[in-house]
């Protein structure tokens, strides 16, 4: 959960000065690529657009120019790459990339949101977002590639067909240079599989980010696009319009980072895998798809076991993941040899794979893990697809090796593969099974509703289906602001961090560093930055406004695309089956999660 | 009285002798509440240490009960 300082909430409605930033952002290029024709056009930013950034853009582009109620993988969908507003400055942990279009699993808006490198590449570029329209021939495939002078063009790409994301950054790194970023797809991509991801390229070049959720590889797929490729030399980053302000803003703020007990301290050491203590602790940790709160042995997957075999074997934690990262909350997984097995192996996924299907092994989780960003998954999505398969007979808990099948049979693309691979509610229907822990089609995280009733809201009424990152609010339970297991409270805690977690997406700051933001002076600092880089003098509730403006863009898209309240609903078995140990239903009512979004 | 308590993520580096498996046994007076567990170990309330017994985030000013197994935390914003 995002804390803002209080002072960030203040009422008032002073908005960004849209006068001087349409100066400044005019300069931006604005990309956009029609796969029908393999045309690139570039263009001056259009005026609905001007200062907007990541999420904020991508959700703005798609409720402007997506019909709703397209088909998302027919030709009238667009996908869209965004960095961050602060992605390619050199404010700490902004280098992060929204990609947006139509969601195939969900059906409604959807942005997914990755670390990595290239959205640091993309800014150094000067680039606002790059729009990928219409598709390309059945059967064609293309490279999209951005030079070091942000020159776009189009390479016809069959050689590449059917490879698996690790190979193909090896080859287009030797192909366009070692200082390259990519984002790619797989074969779950290639295959349309509504558990696609978008892998990311990490600073060693290993494609372990992920944009991971709501089957955007599979629209990526559909318009015949393997691959982004952005040089990381370019130098013509939009410029700032209080250089020195902004360096000594920027500067307070990473100090600020690095203060934060959890940013600061937990993160470099345990990763995001440190949860896995707490959230059993707490009795909230989806085991045996969801019958579980608790997973008996859940030590063996803790994050302290994970650095402790970590450090044994060389690789280890404190690992940096992203450009202008200063939180190192990434690893890397070797086997017993000493052999990589897997970058960025983090919490939600230990979850998926171990909580979820009882399977408590990391270096099978390890390896479930690499699996997936080889083929491009999802990992919760597809961990989850699994647990539903075991639940419902398929397969047998805690069979590691079976699940390690499961996954190849996703990657050779066989009958079944494609059921797995398009998530839980495919493998629920498949097997006429109910317990489907997923909302709009879309997996939850690694937080049971039940025990944890505000992460139930916002897996519920987020526009982007069920997803912690839209608002988690562990937080306020560990700072004991919060009661988990009561209703009281908890749509006002999902609202306030659905929309904290908007503005951070739309500004590109990694959301583990956001944490920072509890500190006041932290706080101001980076209101002074935004402020500094915009050229305007922000007030206090610019932000959140920003997050509010996002969230009403989403919701005005899902409606238009047939969704109501009646769809920000829980899967019925959160109301009927009590988890243990707490043994609490879901229990705050329609009618309160209906004012969610009542700004 | 004797309370059980198990130290995560980085909390255990304050103690050299702490053993995971067998936790930190700590004798503290009959009625003390969370609060005072938590400035005998020397560790802030503010920005914040996590006291959870079985399942439940323990409020500062709960009394502690003799032969307790508490898990102590940082406080955690999400993965």
């Amino acid at each position: 959960m995002l804390r803002f300082p209080a002072v960030l909430y203040i009422a008032g409605s002073q908005d960004l000065n849209k006068k001087q930033s349409q100066e400044k952002e005019k300069k931006m290029k604005f990309i956009r690529v029609d796969m029908s024709r393999q045309s690139i056009r570039f263009e001056d930013v259009p005026n609905p657009y001007l200062g907007l950034g990541g999420r904020g853009l991508t959700s703005t582009i798609i409720n402007t120019e997506v019909p709703p109620k397209c088909d998302p993988l027919g030709p009238e969908n667009k996908l869209i790459f965004a960095p961050g507003l602060l992605s390619g400055t050199n404010l700490v942990n902004t280098s992060r990339i929204s990609v947006g279009a139509k969601s195939p699993l969900t059906g409604t808006i959807k942005e997914s949101n990755a670390g990595g490198t290239i959205a640091a590449a993309l800014g150094h570029l000067g680039i606002t977002a790059i729009v990928i329209e219409g598709q390309a021939a059945k059967g064609e495939m293309f490279i999209l590639r951005i030079d070091e002078k942000g020159e776009a063009s189009l390479i016809p790409a069959k050689e590449f067909k059917g490879m698996r994301t690790y190979s193909l950054v090896d080859k287009l790194l030797k192909a366009y240079g070692e200082k390259t970023s990519v984002m790619c797809i797989g074969p779950a991509g290639e295959y349309l599989m509504k558990s696609a991801s978008i892998q990311s390229s990490d600073v060693d070049d290993h494609p372990c980010r992920a944009a991971a959720r709501g089957g955007l590889g599979a629209v990526m797929g559909v318009k015949g696009l393997k691959a982004l490729v952005v040089d990381r030399r370019g130098k013509s980053p939009d410029a700032i319009a209080d250089p020195e302000a902004f360096k000594e803003a920027a500067k307070i703020f990473a100090q600020k980072v690095k203060e934060n007990p959890f940013s600061g301290q937990f993160l470099p050491n345990l990763g995001t895998a440190g949860l896995v203590a707490a959230v059993n602790s707490m009795g909230a940790f989806p085991s045996y798809n969801a019958t579980k709160g608790v997973l008996p042995g859940w030590e063996n997957i803790s994050g302290e076991n994970l650095t402790k075999i970590m450090k044994e074997r060389g690789g280890g934690p404190g690992h940096m993941g992203c450009s202008q990262c200063i939180i190192h909350c990434s690893n890397v997984f070797m086997d017993k040899q000493g052999k990589y097995v897997t970058s960025s192996l983090e919490y939600e996924t230990i979850w998926a794979f171990g909580g979820m299907t009882g399977i408590k092994d990391l270096d099978t989780i390890a390896r479930l893990d690499f699996l997936c960003d080889d083929i491009g998954l999802d990992t919760m999505n597809t961990g989850v697809a699994l647990a539903v398969a075991m639940d419902a007979g398929y397969k047998k808990f805690e069979d590691g090796q079976a699940a390690i099948e499961m996954l190849e049979e996703i990657g050779r693309g066989t009958e079944m593969g494609k059921v797995l691979g398009d998530g839980p509610a495919a493998v629920g229907s498949r097997f006429n099974h109910l317990r489907i822990p997923a909302v709009k089609n879309q997996s939850i995280a690694a937080y049971d509703p039940r025990a944890m009733q505000g992460n139930g809201v916002t897996y519920a009424t987020s526009p982007m289906g069920a997803d912690h990152t839209a608002g988690n609010v562990i937080g306020q339970y560990m700072a004991r602001k919060l009661d988990p297991l009561k209703p009281e409270g908890q749509v006002k805690a999902s609202r306030n961090s659905q929309i904290a977690m908007a503005a951070m997406d739309s500004i590109g700051l990694c959301i583990l560093a956001a944490v920072a933001l509890e500190a006041p002076e932290a706080g101001a600092a980076f209101l002074k930055a935004l402020s500094a880089k915009l050229g305007t003098p922000l007030g206090p509730d610019a932000i959140p406004q920003l997050g509010i403006r996002t969230l009403q863009a989403e919701r005005e898209f899902n409606r238009k695309a047939g969704f109501t309240n009646k769809d920000d609903r829980l899967p019925e078995f959160f109301y009927k089956e009590a988890l243990p140990p707490h043994n609490t239903v879901f229990t705050v009512t329609d009618a309160e999660m209906d004012t969610t979004f009542s700004f | 009285m004797k309370i059980t308590v198990k130290l995560f993520g980085e909390l255990k580096r304050r103690f050299p002798e702490y053993h995971p498996d067998q936790g930190l046994d700590v004798e503290i007076p009959e009625g003390s509440k969370v609060a005072d567990l938590l400035a005998l170990l020397g560790i802030p309330t503010s920005p914040g240490a996590t006291v959870i017994m079985e399942g439940r985030v323990l409020p500062l000013e709960e009394k502690l009960i003799n032969g307790s197994l508490i898990n102590l935390f940082h406080v955690m914003y999400g993965g």
